[in-house]
């Protein structure tokens, strides 16, 4: 008798799941369409500022400024301070919606690849950690000294993008296609 | 030209904003001196309220639609070549902006420094660090340009000419 109803639950127990899982992969069609993620994905195009930041860290133009205006050198390192914080909080703000809009989408999808979960969990602190680096350098020292730690931030937030364009690569194609129309009409510092 | 600007406005064809690009290009701005004076102009043609860009020969030529688009292609392309120049650069073309203008330099440092009419030049839509990379290079370039009306520059020489 105990058998049996062990077994029964067990039954009950898969139709609930089956029933679950199934209504999962409908709200994963209805979730491709949502606008705001779209625009989570656009993000991701932030950390690929390579030539904002080229310029931003600029040793051409700190000599251009102690050749021409000495005299306004501790504003131009004002200025670029700001605006490498700035940029070092713009990137961050985007890895962070990557990895949310991830976190979303993985608790709808029955196909999850571990090895590039990890892998992109593991680029998503290794930039957060390069991005306080980079803050703190760039607190202490200003934007000039820390130029150097730029690439290797540059680099962490490419592998990011890299993982997190191959998980993207999973999606419906329309819904890709889509995206991708949209990063070409805009203006991305890229 | 990315061929997805077909699909940008029902009904329009890539080629036409294309050619409209051209045309701006080697007809309009051309004949202006400067790329910061060629920003200026393109941002002016641009309706504050609701950010639509409107040029009557363009729109004339082709179509509205294209017109428009044609304008916010060259208008981000425009502040692209400034905001990703160097500093050195950067100061030369605002330089050249405020000869074009005729007026006093001084005082058109001094209009820009309280007002900051280069807020408006901007595209709509571009990254807010660009953005804010192009103002602070603006600051820099106007007291550098300041500096060097004042004669406090090393060289003790300026291109800015006093009308």
């Amino acid at each position: 008798m105990i058998l049996a109803l062990i077994l029964i639950a067990t039954g009950l127990g898969l139709v609930g799941l089956l029933i679950f899982l199934s209504s999962r992969e409908g709200v994963h069609c209805s979730y491709q369409a949502d606008p705001t993620l779209v625009s989570l994905l656009d993000a991701g195009g932030t950390l690929n500022s390579q030539r904002l930041a080229e310029r931003i860290f600029s040793k051409a133009d700190l000599e251009f400024i102690l050749r021409e205006a000495p005299s306004i050198q501790q504003e131009l390192l004002r200025e670029r301070r700001g605006i490498a914080l700035y940029w070092i909080g713009q990137s961050r703000n985007s890895a962070r919606a990557i990895m949310r809009f991830h976190t979303r989408i993985s608790r709808i999808q029955t196909t999850l690849r571990p090895g590039l979960e990890f892998k992109l969990a593991a680029n998503y602190y290794a930039f957060l950690a390069a991005c306080l680096l980079a803050e703190f350098s760039i607190w202490l020292w200003g934007p000039s000294v820390s130029r150097k730690i730029i690439p290797t931030l540059m680099a962490t937030g490419d592998r990011m993008r890299l993982v997190s364009e191959a998980l993207f690569g999973r999606f419906d194609p329309v819904f890709q296609e889509k995206i991708r129309n949209r990063q070409a009409g805009q203006f991305h510092a890229k | 030209m990315p061929s997805n600007w077909d699909n940008a406005v029902p009904g329009m064809k890539s080629l036409d904003v294309q050619r409209a690009v051209r045309d701006m290009k080697e007809r309009t701005l051309e004949f202006i001196p400067g790329q910061f004076a060629r920003l200026v102009y393109l941002a002016s043609t641009r309706d504050y309220s609701t950010g639509r860009y409107y040029h009557d020969g363009l729109a004339f030529k082709f179509t509205s639609e294209a017109a428009q688009l044609a304008i916010e292609i060259v208008h981000r392309e425009a502040f692209e070549v400034l905001v990703y120049s160097p500093l050195e650069v950067f100061v030369k073309e605002l330089e050249v902006f405020i000869n074009s203008t005729h007026v006093e330099p001084k005082q058109v440092l001094e209009t820009w420094k309280k007002f900051q009419p280069y807020h408006v030049v901007i595209p709509h839509e571009c990254d807010s660090v660009a953005s804010e990379l192009f103002y602070s290079n603006v600051r820099i370039a106007l007291a550098v340009l300041g500096e060097r009306l004042a004669g406090k520059t090393p060289s003790r020489q300026s291109a800015l000419q006093p009308q």
